[in-house]
């Protein structure tokens, strides 16, 4: 081994300033860029949210054009899902991926760069669009044609927007393939691996599947505006309905690849608060695998209302219940594990029992939708918003609240303020019910979605949830505060953090050195998937 | 210029190697979906 090499083992050296974030090949900088990211497009996208729920506050036009509102709610889900969830937890990959596998870094570092910096410029493209004379996008983050197709100037911004985000994740879902298969240290095998690991595994390969689906779709789009085809102009002899086909073949993967490593982050954070082993590993592995093959078999539940065949309509509606059967193997084992366990309630705990019980609150609402004659009456209603809302809000995004206080101790060194964790918690908790509740019951009295103004039989539900709406954003500033005063220092983080916390990022000091496992840890000390 | 950190393992240019085919076939296995969707609708 050079000289150089030895140097670089055992000492932290790396350019400082800039330098060091824009040309960085670290997994644990390029961990933090991806979450800070998250964490400013989430602030983004929340103020997108606010500005929807002070127009939807009382019946009748408030604040902003019908205009602006659609292009705050197209903007809004876009942002939330590829610029926050999608980077979170690519962001909670890069950090502990090689640290629970015991691999020095991320199988192709260089790669891993560029799949990040691709990201701001990205979205600073999408959102520019806010600023052009004809406004943004505002056919919805579904891109249906033909509507889609009226956008004006904001268009090609958009595609190109939407490929980049498009290749920073297949990018990033094949350094992460790369690294689970060939970086593991000796002795961690698949079936040893932590299930963090695992749903991430699956992810990966759900993204290099599906993305390139989506591309394919927004690539004919812009042919269909710019180029002179017909894949969706009826008048050209193309289908607008194929479109739906092929988003929604992306969409509904995308979902789990949005919720399976939620699902890794619960598999970590129950077991250490109730000091007992996962309770049915391999079963959580393949009921894993399993949702992610079904996960392709149902996307035209999504578009019921299109006028398919009555046998089509009942293959997705079964194919779309069985998909309950692995979910709950999963809820039933995250119980079990916290059964008759000797469980403490910190913030992350408290965030990870709210997943269990909210997210399945998403689920079921999720099964009746799924019922093909019932979602004739709820289709595009608020009902709809309500059950994405409660499994991406109280699902993806309590999750990764309740990674970020699992981790940020040693991530930083130092642990974060409890009492403000606590109360971050209570305020979210309390206020996204107060929020997201409400939206069940005026999407089942037929209120649409996506309109900036609604009949006034729909007016006390709707200031309700705004006023939920305004406090759970509000709250949020607190998680910012407890993770800026836990950087800035606090008391010191001991290595394994939390009593009941096994797994090998758990070996390491905290914060772990710049260039973790340079030399491969002994697997067979650690519990790895407790 | 400077080895990046997962050089330093024992066998590295070797899992080095095996690192990078498995990223393009990877990424052949996502361009074709991609053109293989549009193709197919085209024709």
């Amino acid at each position: 081994m050079s000289e150089a090499v030895m140097h670089d083992i055992h000492h932290d050296h790396h350019p400082e300033g800039l330098r060091r974030w824009l040309f960085t090949t670290n997994h644990k900088d390029i961990g933090t860029l991806y979450l800070c990211f998250s964490l400013f497009m989430f602030f983004v996208g929340g103020a997108m949210a606010m500005v929807i729920r002070a127009e939807l506050m009382a019946p009748g036009l408030q604040y902003v054009e019908p205009q602006f509102f659609n292009s705050m709610t197209t903007m809004h889900a876009l942002i939330m899902v590829f610029g926050v969830v999608m980077p979170g937890t690519v962001g909670f990959a890069n950090w502990l991926l090689p640290m629970m596998i015991g691999a020095p870094d991320m199988a192709l570092p260089r790669m891993n760069n560029w799949s990040f910096w691709i990201l701001p410029f990205a979205f600073t493209l999408l959102l520019l669009t806010l600023f052009l004379p004809s406004g943004g996008p505002a056919g919805g983050w579904t891109m249906y044609p033909p509507l889609m197709l009226q956008t004006e100037t904001a268009f090609p911004f958009v595609i190109f927007a939407v490929h980049f985000m498009g290749v920073s994740s297949i990018m990033g879902a094949i350094n992460i393939i790369a690294t689970i298969l060939n970086m593991r240290a000796p002795g961690m095998k698949l079936m040893k691996m932590p299930l963090f690991v695992w749903t991430w595994l699956i992810t990966a390969f759900l993204l290099v599947a599906s993305i390139p689906v989506l591309a394919g779709a927004v690539t004919m789009l812009l042919t269909d505006k710019f180029f002179g085809t017909s894949f969706f102009d009826a008048a050209g002899g193309g289908d607008p309905v194929l479109f739906q086909h092929v988003f929604w073949f992306f969409g509904h993967p995308e979902v789990y690849i949005l919720i399976l490593p939620a699902f890794g982050i619960i598999s970590q954070v129950i077991p250490t608060f109730a000091r007992k082993p996962l309770f049915g590993y391999a079963s959580m592995v393949y009921a894993t695998c399993s949702i992610a093959f079904l996960s392709f078999l149902v996307w035209a539940h999504h578009m019921f209302t299109v006028g398919m065949p009555l046998a089509a309509e009942l293959f997705f509606m079964y194919a779309t219940m069985s998909i309950a059967v692995p979910t709950g193997v999963k809820i039933f084992n995250w119980l079990a594990t916290m059964w008759r366990g000797e469980m403490t309630f910190e913030t992350p705990m408290l965030f990870a029992v709210a997943f269990v019980m909210l997210f399945t609150v998403g689920g079921f609402s999720g099964l009746m939708l799924g019922i093909a004659p019932v979602d004739f009456q709820y289709h595009d209603t608020y009902f709809v918003v309500a059950h994405f809302h409660y499994v991406l809000v109280t699902g993806a995004v309590f999750a990764m609240m309740s990674g970020v206080y699992y981790w940020l101790p040693k991530w930083t060194g130092h642990m974060y303020d409890e009492t403000l964790g606590k109360l971050h918690f209570w305020l979210s908790v309390v206020s996204v019910n107060v929020l997201f509740f409400p939206q069940h019951f005026l999407g089942l009295a037929g209120m649409p979605r996506r309109i900036p103004d609604y009949s006034t039989q729909f007016a006390e539900w709707n200031a309700i949830s705004s006023m939920g709406g305004f406090v759970f954003g509000a709250s949020q500033l607190i998680l910012l505060w407890v993770i800026i005063k836990c950087v800035r220092g606090g008391e010191k983080a001991t290595n394994q953090v939390w009593e009941g916390a096994s797994g090998l990022e758990w070996t390491l000091s905290s914060p772990p050195p710049y260039h973790s496992f340079v030399t491969p840890p002994t697997i067979e000390d650690v519990t790895s998937h407790s | 210029m400077k080895p990046i950190v997962n050089n330093v393992r024992p066998g590295s240019e070797q899992l080095s190697r095996k690192n990078h085919r498995l990223a393009i076939v990877l990424g052949l296995v996502a361009a074709s979906i991609y053109a293989g969707f549009i193709l197919a609708y085209y024709y």
